[in-house]
């Protein structure tokens, strides 16, 4: 069976956040289509870190509250994974990037980004769908 | 090995006991037990073809945070609907996963 879903990197998240417009459609459209939306615990911290007022902090949690949203927890045998995905990449400090690199190649999901560039520096093959006007 | 293939090899014992049906005749004491991690075991399921059936929203959560997304944003643009759309739908054919109506 197919499962249809996403990995959202952290610049998903903060995109819809700020009701940037393609984000918007992406939740919108993703969410009518039932697909799962998969969080790396990583890239939900670092979304977290660039949410600016109460209204953006009040859409990522509705985000993430959506039962269609899996955030995936950083746990001791995948932070080893990622850390050590980061140090064969020779990209010690990308951690959300890792993170979701790591949950892409588990689920064979892509990664729905507007930075395609830096999942590239950690996998250059990784799948990739580019938003974000 | 499990079925799995999750690798962790099992504890053995041989138990007169069960936490099942306590009260009745145990006839083969040997026990096998593993301890896998829920995300483990997800995994483990997943790569095996299985479909995240229990993660999947329904229809009825869907409508509701579409609802909650019009309340806080709007509608979404027209044109950057119809953008990503065809987007999404260019990956669902080029990956063979076709979206769920």
């Amino acid at each position: 069976m197919n499962l249809t879903g996403y990995i959202l990197d952290e610049s998903a998240l903060t995109g819809y956040a700020r009701n940037v417009p393609d984000w918007h459609s992406f939740v919108w459209s993703a969410s009518q289509r039932l697909s799962l939306l998969m969080v790396p615990a990583a890239a939900a911290a670092a979304a977290w870190a660039r949410t600016a007022t109460e209204q953006q902090r009040d859409a990522l949690q509705e985000l993430l509250d959506y039962p269609g949203t899996r955030v995936e927890p950083l746990d001791e045998a995948e932070a080893a994974a990622v850390g050590l995905l980061l140090t064969d990449a020779g990209q010690p400090d990308l951690l959300a990037v890792g993170h979701a690199v790591w949950h892409a190649r588990q689920w064979s999901l892509p990664v729905v980004t507007t930075q395609p560039e830096s999942l590239r520096l950690v996998d250059p093959e990784i799948a990739t769908i580019t938003l974000g006007a | 090995m499990t079925a799995l293939g999750l690798g962790t090899a099992p504890f053995v014992e041989d138990a007169a006991d069960t936490y099942t049906d306590a009260d009745r005749l145990v006839v083969h004491w040997r026990a096998y037990q593993w301890n896998h991690g829920i995300g483990e075991m997800v995994t483990a399921l997943a790569r095996h073809g299985g479909e995240l059936a229990l993660a999947r929203p329904t229809k009825a959560d869907r409508d509701a945070f579409l609802a909650k997304i019009r309340a806080r944003f709007g509608q979404p643009d027209p044109e950057s609907l119809a953008r990503v759309n065809a987007v999404l739908d260019q990956h669902a054919a080029m990956s063979g996963k076709q979206p769920v109506a």
